[in-house]
């Protein structure tokens, strides 16, 4: 019976009961309702799909195979992570929020058709922008308010798209636009308009060159345990989507590659170090967009494997932060340093999750991200194997070094607090143990892929390749340190695209105001003068000495008359 | 694995200092011995970097004893990638892999490349802090 509802429908009604339970119970069941999902997730049998009539419409609210198992699976432990690491907060509706939140991403990964996707899809942006605006603050708000604007926006080119779709085609199903197979490769030329609309929803929430910076802005500005939730699901839901829906897109490679580039300049300069993390974040996403590019059996099972494992150490990383943020009060890399003295486990934790995310042998990185780049060696993609490679290097620089040297060595910042509380503690040892299980024993991983493999990630060849590959790139950073060549942490705002729609359309729009105002003003003028003019004109000619309020003499009334009548025959003639 | 996360600069006067700010010099030399370690093991394994497309490590063992059936391996090699669209093994894909020390220099220049293109973003998109709330 259970297994006939969509799963996540436990979290998302569950949360509903949260508020009932109290400040400090809701907290504990939140843990329970993502536990209790869990369970009955792992128990519904294997290719389960169940059907729903509405309005005469066959809907497909279940469908799980291999994609909805993988991602439906990691979303639940990755809600149960952060229900542990949101253990003492007392905001109940942070609590139902999160619950909503995971729920809804995982009911959306196990939607068989774009009705039901987009319902879910919704949901997720709805009741994520409440953990923004738990901050308090007037920037969370603002921030929250653009966030949740770009979410619902994809919404609704989603639902445009799916309709069109449909009209086209008849069919509501959610597969593969293009009708592809592993390993075949369409162009987006051969894109109806429907899917092309769909794709761009996509696109927004997974966070494309140019539609990515609602990504940079909302999550540093969320609660610190909000983000940890936030950076889990919305992106990754958009990653399986895309995998579902546009594998083999070849487009997708190329807009891959330019994600996993721009984000690793940006971040080098960003201060705020969770926003460091968005950056990292976005650079991730590309390497699993150039997967479902490639789209060969390898490739595929790259992105689902490396949204697997990211999802995980991007938790741990953003759970570290969090910790310092709960502890400082700040996440600005100016205002810390040496907190290694004060929060050791959260500095080991956290560099677990940067070794991890940086791909080190041994951690989960290496096993997911590897597969991608050996997928694109197969295909002979040369390019596309060196971007990925810089981009490689570029992971090292953001989330491997700067994000622990920064936050917990560099110069001491004076700053001693207490080490992170023990649930905290506790989230972030469970996520560290996870990277090293996955990268140490990485074949249960490798059997839930989509497709069977037999890739091996840990050949001689490989492993040294990649030691050089970061171990020199580590030298690098000493290096540039002591030449006093990397950059010092600077208190600022790097402009990113949101300018466009925070200073630029602002400004543009006040601009046109005032133009407007402008010639309404002139026009104003223009037409009141006129109007006086006539007003003067016109008592003028009425007072005693004008042409009208004269007296007259008899003869010119005469012979006026005479004209009146004369021009009165002539038209009756004619 | 993650020394180079430990190079704390170590110019801590307040008197606490940890052992890793007493001790720099002893993790950056730790690090270069990686470094330098990486590389070695290259030389030692440089047979498997020699490899080329798809070649299986597996099949290291037949390889050993020196009887070198080309065709085979490749049969082999094309089977595998065939059949699940990967291989067990990590392939020299491209011809530059197989340059010793390619990686290094490469993890090298690509960092260094990607902090200076940093450094110089900030001279455009660089604002003040308060910049959006002005």
């Amino acid at each position: 019976m259970i297994h006939n509802l969509p799963p996540g429908l436990i979290m998302v009604l569950g949360a509903l009961l949260l508020p009932f339970l109290g400040q400090r119970l809701s907290a504990w069941g939140a843990l329970v309702l993502s536990s209790l999902s869990l369970v009955a997730f792992w128990t519904t049998p294997d290719l389960h799909a169940v059907t729903l009539n509405l309005f005469g419409q066959d809907l497909n609210i279940v469908r799980i195979d291999r994609w909805s198992w993988i991602f439906g699976l990691v979303f639940h432990l990755a809600a149960i992570t952060a229900s542990i690491y949101a253990l003492h907060v007392k905001d109940t509706k942070q609590h139902v929020a999160g619950m909503i939140y995971a729920g809804s991403a995982i009911a959306a990964c196990c939607a068989g058709d774009l009705i039901t996707l987009f319902v879910c899809w919704e949901l997720t942006a709805v009741s994520s922008v409440f953990l923004i605006w738990a901050n308090g603050t007037e920037t969370a708000y603002r921030s929250g308010m653009r966030y949740l604007i770009i979410q619902v926006t994809s919404g609704v080119l989603l639902l445009s798209g799916a309709i069109i779709h449909y009209q086209q085609t008849g069919s509501l199903v959610f597969e593969n636009f293009l009708g592809l197979e592993p390993g075949q490769r369409g162009a987006i030329g051969d894109l109806e308009f429907g899917p092309l609309l769909i794709l761009i929803a996509f696109g927004i929430k997974g966070a494309f060159p140019l539609l990515h910076n609602w990504l940079q802005d909302s999550y540093p500005n969320g609660t610190a345990t909000g983000t940890v939730f936030l950076s889990a699901f919305t992106t990754k839901l958009a990653i399986y989507s895309l995998a579902r829906g546009f594998a083999g897109l070849e487009e997708l490679i190329w807009i891959g590659c330019a994600m996993t580039l721009f984000p690793i300049v940006f971040a080098v300069i960003e201060n705020d170090l969770r926003r460091v993390l968005a950056y990292s974040l976005n650079n991730q996403l590309g390497f699993m967009v150039v997967g479902i590019g490639i789209g060969t059996e390898l490739a595929l099972n790259g992105t689902a494997a490396h949204a697997f494992c990211h999802i995980i150490y991007k938790s741990l990383l953003f759970m570290s932060m969090g910790a310092v943020l709960h502890r400082v009060g700040t996440t600005k890399a100016t205002e810390l340093g040496g907190l290694h003295k004060s929060m050791p486990l959260t500095t080991v934790f956290c560099m677990i999750g940067g070794g991890a995310i940086a791909g080190f042998p041994l951690l989960s990185g290496f096993v997911s991200k590897s597969m991608i780049i050996s997928a694109a060696g197969h295909e002979q993609m040369f390019s596309v194997w060196i971007i990925l490679l810089i981009a490689s290097a570029g992971v090292m620089e953001h989330s491997g070094i700067k994000i622990p040297f920064f936050a917990f060595f560099a110069h001491d910042s004076g700053k001693r607090v207490k080490e992170a509380p023990w649930n905290m503690l506790t989230a972030m040892a469970i996520a560290s143990f996870c990277c090293i299980a996955i990268g140490v024993y990485y074949q249960p991983l490798y059997d839930m892929l989509p497709f069977e493999t037999h890739y091996e990630p840990y050949t001689a060849a490989h492993v040294i390749m990649q030691f050089q590959l970061l171990l020199f790139a580590a030298l690098a950073f000493v290096f540039l340190m002591k030449a006093n060549l990397y950059p010092a942490e600077i208190r600022s705002t790097n402009l990113d695209t949101d300018w466009v729609y925070r200073r630029l359309l602002p400004r543009l729009i006040a601009h046109i105001g005032k133009l407007v105002r402008l010639i309404d003003s002139m026009f104003r003028v223009a037409c009141l003068a006129m109007i006086k003019q006539f007003l003067n004109w016109l008592s003028k000619s009425c007072s005693a000495q004008g042409w009208l309020g004269s007296t007259w003499s008899t003869s010119s009334m005469a012979f006026w008359a005479a004209v009146l009548l004369g021009v009165f025959l002539i038209l009756y003639y004619l | 694995m993650k020394t180079e996360d430990d190079n704390s600069k170590g110019d801590d006067s307040s008197g606490d200092a940890s052992w890793l700010e007493r001790n720099v010099n002893v993790v950056i030399a730790g690090l270069v011995i990686a470094c330098i370690g990486s590389l070695v093991a290259q030389l030692l394994w440089a047979p498997l970097f020699a490899e080329k497309h798809g070649e299986a490590s597996h099949v290291e063992a037949s390889h050993d004893d020196g009887s070198h059936d080309e065709t085979s391996h490749d049969e082999h090699a094309h089977d595998e990638v065939s059949h699940d669209g990967a291989s067990h093994l990590h392939p020299a894909e491209f011809a530059v892999e197989e340059v010793f020390g390619f990686e290094a220099m490469f993890g090298f220049a690509a960092f260094v490349a990607v902090v200076f293109l940093g450094t110089g973003l900030r001279l455009i998109i660089m604002r003040d802090e308060d910049y959006y709330d002005s």
